[in-house]
Order: structure tokens, then C-alpha cells, then sequence
């Protein structure tokens, strides 16, 4: 009889006794099971998977990033020109002016902080950079191009409006 | 000095390649063999070893330092392997089955062992693989973290979220069990 048998005997005999040597005993059984070794490149798909993945996340977080600032921009672009038509009166007029300006400004920071996001995903990585600048870049930049442009062309039709022609410093 | 797992896992977040594959090489092994031993299949126990990467990469940001990362990974791969075993029936496959699929063996500290030794260990192991494949899951995974990954109850508690004394009893009954299968297999003492 090996020993492997012998270890085994005596570990089921101590844990039918429930004898405190038990656990001893079937730690050295335990050992005869095989570990499994991981696939050659299991480490090298396993980061590049999770690289991806990070890269992927990423891009879907600026898309909707941008798309909620176009949303707030179109609001208040859209707010600000019923506000002039419902209530007239240079205060609203004003207030409207300011808040299309305003909007404008931020679509810029928005901007201004995509990009930064865009830096951060090139450093994250060769990989990521190949999977997220060429198109989104485009895809960015014609975004803003529309938005910012649409903006601007609220802002001059508030300000041909007369009721706007108030106490104008604010006026840009 | 060799880095900390914490400073890995940091160097990681912060977009280091070479931290976070370092991470991967240090408990691939461990994870696909727990894997292994709940799913009875070597290639989908990689697939489920590479989710729980994957996963454990994209919340490195949730990540307490002060909690040990071998811990809070196996967290992280015990519940992508639940949700897998609760998806689907998981049927058994023989030792042979995952031998041919690519096993290494133990590293034998006896490096004189005979040929004879090494049958019996392989029969032994057979055995042992067919008995715990008939030990809840749950069992099983305490088995398997605690006898072959060398965690402590405390740890197995926290990664199982079960109370230690529920660990301690899930070690019990699965030696229990284990030990009533080999016995009908032929492996316990023989009576007089």
C-alpha cells in the first residue's frame, strides 16, 4: 500500500472519529489533487480585454457627456426664445440673452473638457487611442460645430429683437 | 522590495500596463483552479477567470487599500462564477477529461517519486475530483479557497459574505462528504 493510500486511510478514519487531527490529515490528501496552469497568453488577452474595455467606457461617457450638453444648450436656447416671445419686457429679454451667451460659454468649457478626455484616453494607452480618436475626433468636432453654430444664430435673433434694445451691457 | 498588491492595483488605475499585468500573472493560476473546480471545465474556467479581471480592472477605482486584494478579487470571481452556475447546469467532467485538456500537475516536493507513487496520486486524485463534484457548490468553493488557495476562514467569510461560523461548518460537511465518497470508492479502512 502507498503512502498516498495510507494518508487517505487515515484522514477518513479521523474524520469519521471526528478527531482534531483530521483537518492535518486532509490538507496532505488535498495536495495530490493537480493545479491547472493558465494558457500561454492568458495574461497578455486578459489585459488587452480589460484595456478595451476601460477604452470603451470611456467613449460612451463623452458621447453622453456631449449629448447632454447639446440637450441643455438646445433648452435653453429654446427656453430663452419662448420666455421673449410670452413675456416681453427687457429684464427677461436680458436674462434670455445672458443665459444663450452663457450657454455658449459652456458649450465651450464642455468642449475644452472633451478634449481634455480625449488626452486622458490617448495616455491610457496605445490600444485605446487606436479604438477611440480617428472617427469620434470627427464625430466631436462636427457636434460642436453644429451646436455652437445654432446657438449663435439664436443669440443675433434675440438681438434683433426691439424689446431687447433695453439698458444693452449686457448686450454681446 | 517586491510591490505591494495595493501599490499595483494603484499604478493600475493610474493606466500602467506592466502593474496590472503583474497583478493578472500573480492570480491567474488561483483563479482559473477555483474556477475549475465549481464549472468542471479548464476553458470556460479561463473565460470566467478573464470576466473577474476584467471586472476587478474596471472598478479598481472602488478598490479599499486597506483590504487585501486577493480577497476582493475572489469576491469579485465568486459571484461572476455564481451567476454562471445559477445560469446554467453544470455537468461534471472527469479528471481525465481536464488532463487532456491541458492540466499540469502538482509540484511534487518528492522529486524521487516513483512511478508507482504517482499512479496511486493520480487515482487519488481522480477520486477526490469525482467526490467534490458531488459536494454542493458552495462547499466546494470553501474547500477549494481555503485547502488549495490556503485562505483563512476570516477571509473565506468575507469573500463568501456568509458568517465565519457558516464557513467553518461548510469546511466541516464537505470533509464529511468527501470522506464518506472516497470511503465507498475504496479509499477508507478497510474493515476487519
Amino acid at each position: 500500500m502507498g503512502h498516498w493510500r495510507t494518508r487517505t486511510k487515515d484522514w477518513v478514519s479521523n474524520e469519521h472519529l471526528d478527531h482534531r487531527c483530521a483537518e492535518d490529515a486532509f490538507v496532505y490528501v488535498f495536495a495530490a489533487l493537480p493545479t491547472i496552469a493558465p494558457s500561454e497568453d492568458f495574461v497578455r488577452r486578459t489585459v488587452q480585454t480589460a484595456w478595451s474595455a476601460r477604452a470603451r467606457r470611456r467613449a460612451v461617457a463623452r458621447r453622453v457627456a456631449i449629448a447632454a450638453s447639446l440637450l441643455t444648450a438646445t433648452a435653453a436656447g429654446v427656453l430663452a426664445y419662448g420666455l421673449t416671445t410670452v413675456a416681453s419686457g427687457w429684464p427677461v429679454a436680458t436674462i434670455a440673452t445672458v443665459a444663450a451667451s452663457s450657454t455658449v460659454s459652456l458649450l465651450m468649457a464642455t468642449a475644452a473638457s472633451i478634449e481634455w478626455w480625449a488626452a486622458t484616453a490617448r495616455a491610457s494607452g496605445q490600444f485605446a487611442s487606436i479604438l477611440s480618436m480617428p472617427q469620434t475626433a470627427v464625430w466631436l468636432l462636427a457636434l460642436e460645430f453644429v451646436g455652437g453654430t445654432a446657438l449663435y444664430a439664436l443669440h443675433r435673433l434675440l438681438r434683433a429683437e426691439p424689446v431687447v434694445r433695453g439698458p444693452g451691457p449686457l448686450c454681446l | 522590495m517586491p510591490t505591494s498588491d495595493a501599490e499595483l492595483a494603484r499604478q493600475a488605475l493610474a493606466g500602467s500596463h506592466d502593474a496590472f499585468s503583474a497583478l493578472v500573472r500573480k492570480y491567474a493560476s488561483a483563479a482559473i483552479n477555483v474556477a475549475a473546480r465549481l464549472v468542471h471545465d479548464r476553458a470556460l474556467a479561463e473565460e470566467l477567470a478573464q470576466e473577474a479581471f476584467v471586472k476587478a480592472f474596471t472598478r479598481l477605482g472602488t478598490y479599499d487599500q486597506e483590504r487585501r486584494f486577493s480577497s476582493w478579487f475572489f469576491q469579485i470571481l465568486h459571484n461572476v462564477s455564481v451567476d454562471y452556475l445559477r445560469r446554467r447546469r453544470v455537468d461534471s467532467v472527469s479528471l481525465d477529461a481536464l488532463i487532456s485538456a491541458g492540466y499540469a500537475g502538482p509540484t511534487d516536493e518528492n522529486q524521487a517519486s516513483s512511478p508507482e507513487t504517482e499512479a496511486e496520486r493520480r487515482a487519488l486524485a481522480a477520486a477526490l475530483t469525482d467526490a467534490l463534484s458531488g459536494v454542493r457548490w458552495e462547499f466546494r468553493e470553501a474547500i477549494i479557497l481555503r485547502y488549495q488557495q490556503g485562505l483563512s476562514v476570516g477571509e473565506i467569510a468575507e469573500i463568501l459574505e456568509v458568517p465565519e461560523g457558516t464557513v467553518k461548518t461548510y469546511l466541516h460537511r464537505a470533509r464529511k462528504e468527501l470522506a464518506v465518497s472516497l470511503s465507498a470508492a475504496g479509499w477508507g479502512p478497510s474493515e476487519h
